[in-house]
């Protein structure tokens, strides 16, 4: 059961987006919540960036908070990845639909964005893309991208989006779970867009 | 003059409607949430610490969060990507914590996992439920096998671990710790709490005077 005002809410956000003429390829703020943890396996070769760190199917942890809170936007993205040392951790200053086979509740994509600190001896841009595809979570998907603060064009560490899938050789673990709006779940007046909110595009983090 | 009568009957009937509805005693709903996440909570000589701790839910409409790259407590247990949050809603509150690369040594026990998960929810008029994501956890070098069940107990030998706890207070407030682990005065450590509680008090109320000027007639 969800409240009446959460899903007026939601059913708002989608007909403003509508109203406004979004079509699929668009990238919107939308204003609920995902949170999540878990990980991921990193095979070689399927990560890639300018860093050029080594991947070996190790696996990289991941704990996200994102949404909208009071006029803003809210969380905190953590990130390390084993098979090389690399440690993200910022805040989500930007939350949006990445509207990848529509927009709205379902599918359900959300994107997560902002500034990070790394231990690589510079600062990045993270975009994490989440998607919940129910429960356990097996099923959700995780990617994550990071650009390079005083470069954004310089993509030095992407991951394509992926099954969390179940703990294995070939599969990670966790949960990842997307949450109806509550009443402070309002953003940014008017809403930023994508490269302001992001400071990227999301080539190359898939679905 | 029969009309002005009549005119004077209605809005005498309204204005005596209106006192009516004032004086009947109004019923109105509200809502007592409670909400809380924490990654990570350990008591050692007698001094907690809390690591990734969203605080309290202050209402429905709050939504709060909590984070930590990486967490080491020297001699008593290392984490990363600890994550807390908890949400509020009219008729809901969702809690959550995790982290990732749990190592944990307590009282000479070794304890580790991949990752530990606690998700509690309560919805109004509805049992709270809870759940608990674990990958990997091993004990003293031994793999575990997770149940599914609340409250899975491994005993130690000064203490115990208990995998997947969930305990519901009198007022239907759910607190679920993915694991607890209690090893005789020593220590107690908590990774990944959730908590999430949600009622409905019913409170009556009876102007017994009207405050409003009554229509002249």
């Amino acid at each position: 059961m969800r409240s009446f005002t959460s899903l007026f809410a939601a059913l708002l956000i989608a007909t403003i987006f509508v109203l406004s003429g979004g079509n699929a390829s668009a990238h919107v703020v939308t204003c609920d919540f995902t949170t999540g943890g878990g990980w991921i396996l990193i095979p070689s070769g399927t990560a890639s960036g300018s860093l050029g760190l080594p991947e070996s199917g190790e696996k990289a942890n991941f704990g996200i908070v994102g949404g909208c809170k009071n006029g803003g936007f809210y969380g905190h993205a953590n990130y390390v990845d084993h098979n090389n040392g690399l440690h993200v951790n910022g805040p989500v200053t930007g939350y949006l639909d990445p509207c990848i086979g529509g927009c709205g509740l379902r599918p359900g994509y959300r994107d997560l964005c902002g500034p990070a600190k790394t231990n690589q001896g510079f600062d990045v841009f993270f975009r994490i893309r989440t998607k919940d595809n129910g429960e356990p979570g097996g099923d959700d998907r995780f990617g994550i991208k990071l650009v390079r603060q005083s470069n954004t064009a310089d993509v030095v560490y992407l991951v394509p989006t992926r099954e969390l899938g179940p703990p294995g050789t070939t599969g990670g673990g966790g949960n990842i779970q997307f949450h109806f709006p509550n009443p402070s779940n309002t953003g940014p007046n008017p809403p930023p867009d994508e490269f302001t909110a992001c400071h990227m595009d999301d080539s190359g983090l898939g679905e | 003059m029969d009309h002005i009568t009549s005119h004077n009957w209605i809005a005498f009937a309204l204005a005596g409607a209106l006192v009516g509805l004032l004086a009947w005693p109004g019923t109105s709903e509200a809502q007592t949430v409670t909400g809380q996440a924490t990654a990570a909570r350990a008591t050692a000589l007698g001094t907690t610490t809390s690591v990734a701790d969203t605080g309290t839910l202050n209402d429905s409409s709050d939504a709060r969060d909590a984070s930590q790259l990486t967490v080491s407590a020297p001699s008593l247990f290392t984490g990363e990507v600890l994550s807390a949050s908890t949400i509020g809603y009219p008729d809901e509150v969702d809690s959550e914590a995790s982290l990732g690369n749990l190592a944990m040594t307590v009282g000479g026990n070794g304890i580790s996992a991949d990752f530990v998960m606690a998700q509690a929810q309560a919805i109004l008029n509805a049992a709270a439920t809870g759940t608990s994501n674990i990958s990997g956890l091993s004990i003293n070098g031994m793999p575990v096998v997770l149940t599914g069940d609340p409250n899975q107990t491994i005993s130690l030998l000064t203490g115990q671990v208990v995998i997947n706890e969930q305990q519901t207070d009198p007022s239907g407030t759910i607190t679920v710790n993915a694991l607890h682990v209690t090893v005789n005065g020593v220590a107690d450590v908590v990774i990944a709490s959730a908590k999430a509680g949600i009622t409905s008090v019913s409170t009556s109320s009876s102007t017994g005077s009207s405050p409003l000027p009554l229509p002249s007639l």
